[in-house]
């Protein structure tokens, strides 16, 4: 594993995203793993500080796609619901 | 990458084809489980833009463009050229196959278009690479389920195949069937639509060419001329009522663009954040924020490669110049009147191609980065699933298929046997009388050989509107909404009443609702003069016999959507 590339961002702006827009539960998750990264790496365990890096990459990518599904099924939901949910759109749903 | 791994690469994609062909063809099956009793698409289509074809295709003059040919259906005599150009392929459809046939066939072709458009688009110009091949599949996948007004032709589902088209010259790669494309374009979109925002879309990448190179593509420009050219000669009648049709005043003159806008800075912004997020329901919903996110994603392995970064830009300006075009209007409306009656923000219908673009290349930006595959395919089903569930011809069609219908299918819409009922029971030729519709759209009569006074129109005379106005001169004062709507407006040329307002109501009011009109406000008078003999009424009309009204019968069928209460002006018996 090269470890200077897995060191190199430390994910915490993806993890805010995530955390505060997008997918929270994944997002509060992946701030754990940031901020674990951080305390590694304080105390000099560069072994801890890659895997904490790669999981909050693991779950940064993961957290978005969850996101993305979870907006899946609000938008089934608001379309199948139709009119009631989007007024502007009610003459098609 | 070794021969066998090439080889299987190659046999996953042919399969990969061959499954998302099938999903393509899926959105087409309601249709020939249910025919007739499939949900057709009724703003703005049925009730509008599908019977201007359906009214053209059997007047016998569709092809007549002299200025004084009227289609005598519609308003006492509506000239010909206020319909759409006779050399569209729509009618086409309409002529050989008949109304609903034709909607199908037209439906199946266009999306089918957009489909092949923006596969042959990106594989030859954007994602060329084997391994980028389930990226192309899926996002022309999306497009082609993307819920676009079909009574507009390939206007949005055939712009990818006209960049297509207009790349290959540009990038010298020209073939015979390239200017087949452009040519073609213009007799199966709507000019007022597609044209002017294809010409921007084109003359921009023009002029960018120009500075990049600094030589300008004379064959890109030719092509770009053909285009404007053939799209004159196809609607020549629209320019023949412009320019020739002497002492015709369009109704149009007295639009007031701010009947239903507001001008301040946060109902601009609301709009644009509105056509951003969902796009516009006459170009064809998309839900963009799962898009918008993945070409955020996208940034990170972007550098200075900027393609992700200017369609996100063109994106946001068409966007910008949707939501504040009111203030373009307020501040130059009076010295450029065309601006106001055009309406050039129509440029919206670009946001379905660019978005599906944007994700395209996001896409396989991301799947540069590594082995991302099964990932994006995930975003891929994701993203497919919003607009499959976007779809609202799709999505009645399953309801009409599971036996939940929410609204009426096309045979219990135009409700032909209802319809003969009443045409047997006034028993006169159609054409020797008049009638107006209440509490549905005029166009159901239309389509069952009616004439009719009343209508929704996109052009008709101005003094036309003034005569029909005195009818429902009464109901206007009563509700301001309706003033505003129909004096500022006034495409709907209806029988309108202050107790169903200017909404669904006012013509869709089915024969499940128990409404009845008490205090109707109708000048019968003026509606006599004007050749008025019959009212079709969706609903009784409880104050008749002060309004002069005789009650004939009333009208139902197990078929039909409406029931009709059939109204004779009583002088006339």
């Amino acid at each position: 594993m090269n470890i200077s590339k897995s060191l190199e961002k430390n994910w915490l702006r993806e993890s805010l995203f995530l955390a505060l827009f997008w997918f929270p539960p994944i997002g509060v998750l992946t701030l754990y793993y940031v901020v674990q990264r951080e305390k590694s790496l304080k105390e000099g365990d560069i072994s801890q500080a890659v895997r904490h890096s790669s999981n909050a990459r693991y779950w940064v990518e993961n957290g978005i796609i969850c996101g993305i599904g979870f907006l899946t099924l609000i938008a089934a939901y608001v379309f199948i619901k139709g009119g009631d949910l989007i007024p502007v759109l009610s003459a098609f749903y | 990458m070794s021969t066998e791994d090439h080889t299987n690469l190659l046999k996953k994609n042919k399969l990969a084809r061959i499954v998302v062909a099938a999903i393509c063809l899926l959105q087409f099956l309601p249709y020939l489980l249910l025919r007739d009793n499939a949900y057709v698409r009724i703003h703005d289509t049925l009730e509008a833009e599908w019977i201007w074809y359906h009214l053209l295709a059997n007047s016998g003059v569709a092809l007549n463009a002299g200025p004084s040919v009227v289609i005598e259906q519609v308003m006492n005599g509506l000239y010909r050229n206020a319909f759409h150009t006779g050399w569209s392929v729509l009618l086409l459809w309409i002529t050989t196959l008949g109304t609903f046939k034709a909607y199908v066939f037209n439906y199946i072709v266009v999306h089918l278009i957009g489909f092949v458009g923006m596969y042959v688009l990106l594989r030859r110009h954007f994602l060329r690479g084997a391994h980028q091949l389930y990226i192309v599949l899926g996002v022309a996948l999306c497009f082609s389920w993307i819920p676009v007004f079909t009574a507009l032709g390939v206007s949005v589902a055939g712009q990818p195949l006209l960049v297509y088209a207009f790349l290959n010259i540009i990038k010298k790669r020209t073939k015979w069937y390239d200017y087949l494309i452009i040519i073609s374009f213009p007799f199966y979109s709507s000019i007022v639509w597609a044209g002017p925002p294809m010409f921007a879309l084109l003359g921009i990448y023009l002029i960018d060419f120009f500075k990049i190179k600094k030589t300008i593509p004379i064959q890109y420009l030719f092509a770009l001329i053909l285009l404007a050219v053939v799209y004159i000669l196809v609607n020549f009648q629209m320019f023949s009522l412009m320019f020739f049709q002497d002492g015709f005043i369009s109704h149009r003159v007295e639009y007031n663009y701010f009947y239903d806008k507001e001008l301040s800075i946060l109902a601009s912004v609301k709009e644009f954040f509105l056509l951003f997020l969902i796009s516009h329901y006459h170009v064809g919903i998309l839900f963009s924020l799962p898009i918008l996110v993945i070409s955020a994603m996208s940034f990170y392995y972007d550098g200075e490669e900027s393609l992700v970064k200017s369609l996100l830009w063109m994106i946001v300006g068409v966007c910008l110049f949707y939501g504040f075009y009111n203030w373009i209007v307020y501040l130059f409306a009076a010295a450029i009147p065309l601006i106001e009656t055009f309406k050039f923000e129509r440029v919206s219908i670009l946001l379905p191609f660019l978005w599906c673009l944007l994700l395209a290349v996001s896409l396989a930006k991301i799947n540069q980065q590594g082995n991302y595959q099964s990932k994006i395919i995930l975003l891929l089903v994701f993203q497919f699933m919003i607009i499959a569930f976007s779809n609202d011809e799709v999505l009645h069609n399953v309801r009409q298929l599971t036996g939940q219908p929410k609204k009426p299918n096309y045979k219990a819409y135009f409700a032909e046997d209802l319809f003969k009922e009443v045409e047997q029971h006034i028993g006169k030729p159609k054409e020797s009388y008049r009638i107006v519709s209440f509490g549905m759209n005029s166009g159901i009569a239309q389509y069952n050989g009616f004439y009719t006074l009343d209508g929704l129109q996109a052009i008709y005379g101005l003094d036309y509107k003034h005569q029909f106005r005195k009818i429902i001169e009464g109901e206007l004062d009563k509700d301001p909404t309706l003033k505003n709507y129909f004096d500022n407006w006034g495409n709907r040329c209806y029988v309108f009443s202050s107790e169903l307002g200017k909404e669904d109501a006012a013509y869709m009011n089915g024969k499940h609702s128990t409404k009845k009109i008490n205090q109707l406000s109708l000048n019968t008078e003026a509606l006599k003069n004007m050749g008025g003999e019959y009212i079709f009424s969706s609903m009784p009309i409880t104050n008749h016999i002060s309004l002069n009204l005789q009650f004939e019968r009333e009208f139902d069928h197990k078929d039909s959507y409406w029931r009709i209460y059939l109204y004779k002006l009583k002088s006339l018996k």
